[in-house]
C-alpha cells in the first residue's frame, strides 16, 4: 500500500442483494451489500455463520449470481457477461481457496495446481512448470507427485493456495482458509497468505475468527445480510465509505515495485506484477528475465544469500523457500 | 482446454472407477461385435448365394415353363420345386427345336422335383432330377464310384446316381452304395453311381440330389406317357451371345408352342408360356432376397447400437451426477461451460472408441470361427469396420451429449457444495 491516491479498486460490489427461495419462504442473505476492495490490501469479511458473508464472497467470486446489484472486476461489469467470459474472469482475476480445499481427489498435487493453467490454454510444459514455481512457493516443492490424502490438512490447503496464485490472479477469494485445520497448519496457511500479500497481492478472506481477522489491513463485518462495521485495523475510527460507483481504469502497479509490473508490449498498458496477459488489450506479456527465484526478495528485489528463507531487508519470505 | 490434455483428462477419469468403466466399454464391445457379426454374416450369406449362381456356369440359360419374362417373382422359385410336371407347358420336341439354334452347344430337358427317398431303413427328403441323354452335356456329372458298364447317358430304366449326402443318410458313412436298392415316391430304384462331394451353401446342398433318367422321371411324378420337361437347359458355344440366343430361342419356340396351342385349343388366343431365364435374372431373383436380408441386418445392428448408446449414456449420466463437485471445482478453476461439455463428450467417445477397439477384432473373430465352423457363411468387409468405428463414435458423442449438457447446468456455488 502506498498513498490513498493511487489506490483504485480492483474489486467492487454495488447494492448486492440476493434472495434465496426455501420452499414458500423467501430468505435475503444479502439485503444490500457494498464494498470495495483495492489492489494489495488485504480483506477480512467477518460475520457469524448465516450472516451472508460467504455468499458475499460467492457473488463477487462469481461462483453465484445476485438477484440485483453489479459487481465489477478490474473495471468491467460482470453481470452481463457471457458465460466463456464469466469463465475467463475466474480463471485469470481471480483465484479461490476454500474451507474445504476442494482439490480433485485423484489427482496429485502438481496436477490439481495445473487445472486453471489447463483451462488458460497453456501448454502441458508451461502449465507443469508453473505449477511446479507455484508449488514450491508455498512449500510443497517436495510433495509434487502426492495425492491430496497422502497430505496433511494444512499441506492440502497449501496446494490449494498454489492453485490459487498459479494463474496471477488479481484478488485471491478465502473462505474460512483455517476452518478446517489445526491451530498450527491453520498459522502456516496465514503466514502464506500474508507473505503473499506483502508481495502485492489482493487477498480477501472470509472468516469468523476476530484474531484471523485482525491481522488483516481492513475489516468489514457483516451481520443479517448487511454491512455493520468497517474499518481498519490499527486505526480508532471507521473508514470513510468507499466511493459506490463504477471504477476509471487507472493504470496499476505504480504501488509496486517497478520491477515487477509488466508494461505491455501491445499498448503500452502497465499491468499488475507477473501479468501474463495485458488486461485492457490482452496481449501476451513477455516477462522480463526474472531474477533468480532462489536469492532476490519477491517484494522489494533485494539480492539475498542463495539459501535464504526470508529477505534480509524486508524480512519477506522468499517464494521457493521453506521455513520447515 | 486443449485436446491431449482432454485425451489425459479422459483416460484418468476412466482409471478413477475401473468397473463402472469397464461395465460401459461392454456394452460399446457387445453393440460393436453384434454389427461386425451382422455385416459379415450378411455378406457372406450373399457373396455365397453369389457364387452358386456363377458357378451354374456363366454359359447356362434355362428355358422355363409359365408366363413370367423373368424370375424376379420368388413363386417362380418355389414352383421350380413344387409345380407340377404334367402341366408344363414344355416338351422332349422343344429341346431338339432349342438345340438347332446358332449359339447353342447342348440342349437337355430336365425336371427337378423334390420327393421322400427311401433307403436301407430310413427316409430323407431331396431333390430328385430326371434329365435326358443330353444331360451331362449340360451340367457336368462327376462321379466318385460307378457301377461298371453303367453311363447317365445310356438313361437305363429304374437306375439312379445319388449324391454323397444321400448315400451317407441312408447308409452310413464310408458304406458302399452301389447295388443298393431306394425308393423314389414308392418305387425301386437300383443306385448305380456315387457322386463326387460337391461344396453345399446355406440354401443350396447339391449333395442332397439323386439324378435318373427323364423317362423314369416322367413314370413316378405323374407324367407318365407323355414328353413333358419342366425345363430346357441350354449351354451356349459363347457366354457374349447370350442375348442374341435368347431372343433366338423365343423366336423358334413361340410358333411350335402357338400352332399346338391352338391346335389343342380352338378359337382361343395363345399367350407365351414359356420364358428364358439368364444368369442375370437369376441373379435379380436374389437380390431381392439379399435387400430383405440387408435390411434386417441393418435393423437389428441400430437396435444394438442403441442399446450401447443407452448404456455409456446411462454410466455417464451416472458420472456426472457423482462428480458434480468435481465439475463445481473446475468451473471454479475457470472452465467454461463447454469445456466441461467437450471434457464428458471426450469421456464418453473414449468409451466408444474403446469398445470399438476391442470389439471389431472379436466380431471378426467370431465371424472366422463362425464361417468355418458353421453352416452359417460369414465373411467380414473392410467397410464393416469403418461403419462400426464410425458408429461407435457416433453413439459416444449421442450417448455423451446429454449427461454433457446436465453437467454444465451446475450451479457453481451449489455443486461445490455437494456429496
Amino acid at each position: 500500500m502506498s498513498e490513498e491516491g493511487q489506490v483504485h479498486p480492483v474489486l467492487m460490489a454495488r447494492d448486492l442483494r440476493k434472495v434465496y427461495q426455501l420452499g414458500d419462504s423467501e430468505v435475503h442473505a444479502l439485503k444490500g451489500v457494498s464494498v470495495a476492495i483495492n489492489q494489495g490490501e488485504m480483506v477480512a469479511i467477518i460475520g457469524t455463520s448465516g450472516s451472508g458473508k460467504s455468499t458475499l464472497l460467492q457473488i463477487i467470486g462469481l461462483l453465484d449470481r445476485p438477484s440485483s446489484g453489479g459487481v465489477f472486476i478490474d473495471g468491467q461489469e460482470v453481470g452481463r457477461m457471457a458465460d466463456g467470459e464469466l469463465a475467463r474472469m475466474r480463471n485469470r482475476k481471480l483465484g479461490f481457496i476454500f474451507q474445504s480445499f476442494n482439490l480433485m481427489p485423484h489427482e496429485t498435487a502438481l496436477d490439481n495446481v495445473e487445472v486453471p493453467l489447463q483451462y488458460a490454454g497453456l501448454k502441458s510444459k508451461e502449465g507443469r512448470k508453473m505449477a511446479a514455481e507455484a508449488l514450491a512457493a508455498v512449500g510443497l516443492g517436495d510433495r509434487m507427485d502426492h495425492r491430496p490424502n497422502e497430505l496433511s490438512g494444512g499441506q492440502r490447503q497449501r496446494v490449494a493456495i498454489a492453485r490459487a496464485i498459479v494463474n496471477q490472479p488479481l484478488v485471491i477469494l478465502a473462505d474460512e482458509p483455517t476452518g478446517a485445520l489445526d491451530v498450527s497448519s491453520g498459522r502456516d496457511v496465514l503466514n502464506i497468505l500474508h507473505e503473499f500479500n506483502r508481495q502485492g497481492r489482493t487477498i480477501v478472506m472470509v472468516t469468523h475468527d476476530p484474531s484471523i481477522a485482525e491481522q488483516a489491513q481492513r475489516i468489514i463485518r457483516i451481520s443479517d445480510g448487511l454491512v455493520v462495521e468497517e474499518r481498519r485495523v490499527g486505526s480508532p475510527g471507521p473508514v470513510p465509505p468507499q466511493p459506490v460507483q463504477p471504477p476509471r481504469v487507472v493504470a496499476g502497479g505504480a504501488a509496486l515495485p517497478v520491477d515487477t509490473t509488466r508494461t505491455c508490449p501491445g499498448c503500452g498498458t502497465v499491468n499488475r506484477p507477473a501479468a501474463r496477459f495485458c488486461r485492457i488489450c490482452g496481449a501476451q506479456i513477455i516477462a522480463p528475465a526474472a531474477p533468480a527465484l532462489a536469492n532476490s526478495c519477491g517484494s522489494c528485489g533485494t539480492e539475498n544469500r542463495p539459501t535464504a528463507a526470508f529477505c534480509r531487508i524486508c524480512g519477506a519470505r522468499i517464494a521457493g523457500r521453506t521455513t520447515g | 482446454m486443449r485436446p491431449g490434455r482432454l485425451l489425459r483428462t479422459a483416460f484418468h477419469s476412466l482409471r478413477i472407477n475401473p468397473l463402472r468403466s469397464i461395465l460401459s466399454i461392454l456394452g460399446v464391445v457387445m453393440g460393436i461385435t453384434a454389427v461386425i457379426l451382422l455385416i459379415s454374416i450378411g455378406q457372406g450369406v450373399r457373396s455365397q448365394v453369389e457364387d452358386q449362381i456363377k458357378g451354374l456356369g456363366s454359359d447356362l440359360i434355362v428355358v422355363k415353363s409359365g408366363q413370367q419374362e423373368t424370375t424376379t417373382d420368388f413363386n417362380a422359385t418355389a414352383s421350380q420345386l413344387s409345380g407340377q410336371l404334367n402341366t408344363s407347358s414344355l416338351v422332349q420336341p422343344d429341346v431338339a427345336t432349342v438345340e438347332k439354334v446358332k449359339g447353342v452347344k447342348a440342349a437337355s430337358g430336365v425336371t427337378e422335383q423334390l420327393d421322400v427317398i427311401q433307403g436301407g431303413d430310413k427316409a430323407i427328403n431331396c431333390k430328385v432330377i430326371g434329365g435326358d441323354e443330353g444331360f451331362t452335356g449340360v451340367r457336368k456329372l462327376e462321379f466318385s464310384k460307378k457301377a461298371p458298364g453303367w453311363s447317365f447317358e445310356k438313361q437305363e430304366s429304374r437306375t439312379c446316381a445319388i449324391g454323397a449326402y444321400v448315400a451317407e443318410n441312408l447308409f452310413g458313412k464310408g458304406n458302399d452304395v452301389i447295388g443298393k436298392t431306394i425308393k423314389i415316391a414308392g418305387n425301386d430304384f437300383t443306385v448305380k453311381a456315387l457322386l463326387a462331394p460337391r461344396e453345399k451353401s446355406m440354401f443350396l446342398d447339391p449333395n442332397k440330389e439323386v439324378y435318373v433318367s427323364i423317362a423314369d422321371a416322367r413314370n413316378i411324378f405323374g407324367a407318365h406317357g407323355t414328353d413333358k420337361v419342366r425345363e430346357v437347359d441350354v449351354k451356349l458355344s459363347d457366354p457374349s451371345e447370350s442375348a442374341t440366343v435368347v431372343k433366338e430361342i423365343k423366336r423358334v419356340l413361340t410358333p411350335e408352342h402357338r400352332a399346338s396351342y391352338e391346335k389343342a385349343n380352338p378359337g382361343s388366343q395363345w399367350q407365351t408360356d414359356f420364358y428364358v431365364a439368364t444368369q442375370e435374372d437369376m441373379m435379380s431373383s436374389y437380390s431381392k432376397i439379399m435387400s430383405i436380408l440387408n435390411a434386417l441386418v441393418i435393423g437389428i445392428a441400430a437396435i444394438a447400437l442403441v442399446e450401447s448408446a443407452i448404456g455409456v449414456s446411462n454410466i455417464m449420466y451416472i458420472s456426472v451426477k457423482e462428480r458434480t463437485r468435481e465439475i463445481g471445482v473446475r468451473l471454479a478453476q475457470g472452465a467454461s461451460k463447454k469445456a466441461i461439455l467437450a471434457q464428458f463428450l471426450f469421456e464418453s467417445t473414449t468409451i466408444c472408441l474403446i469398445g470399438a477397439a476391442i470389439g471389431i477384432p472379436l466380431g471378426w473373430l467370431i465371424s472366422v470361427l463362425l464361417d468355418s465352423m458353421s453352416p452359417l457363411p460369414a465373411q467380414t468387409p473392410l467397410w464393416a469396420v469403418f461403419v462400426a468405428f464410425g458408429a461407435a463414435a457416433l453413439v459416444g458423442v449421442l450417448a455423451g451429449v446429454y449427461p454433457a449438457w446436465q453437467a454444465t447446468k451446475a450451479d457453481i456455488a451449489v455443486a461445490l457444495k455437494a456429496e
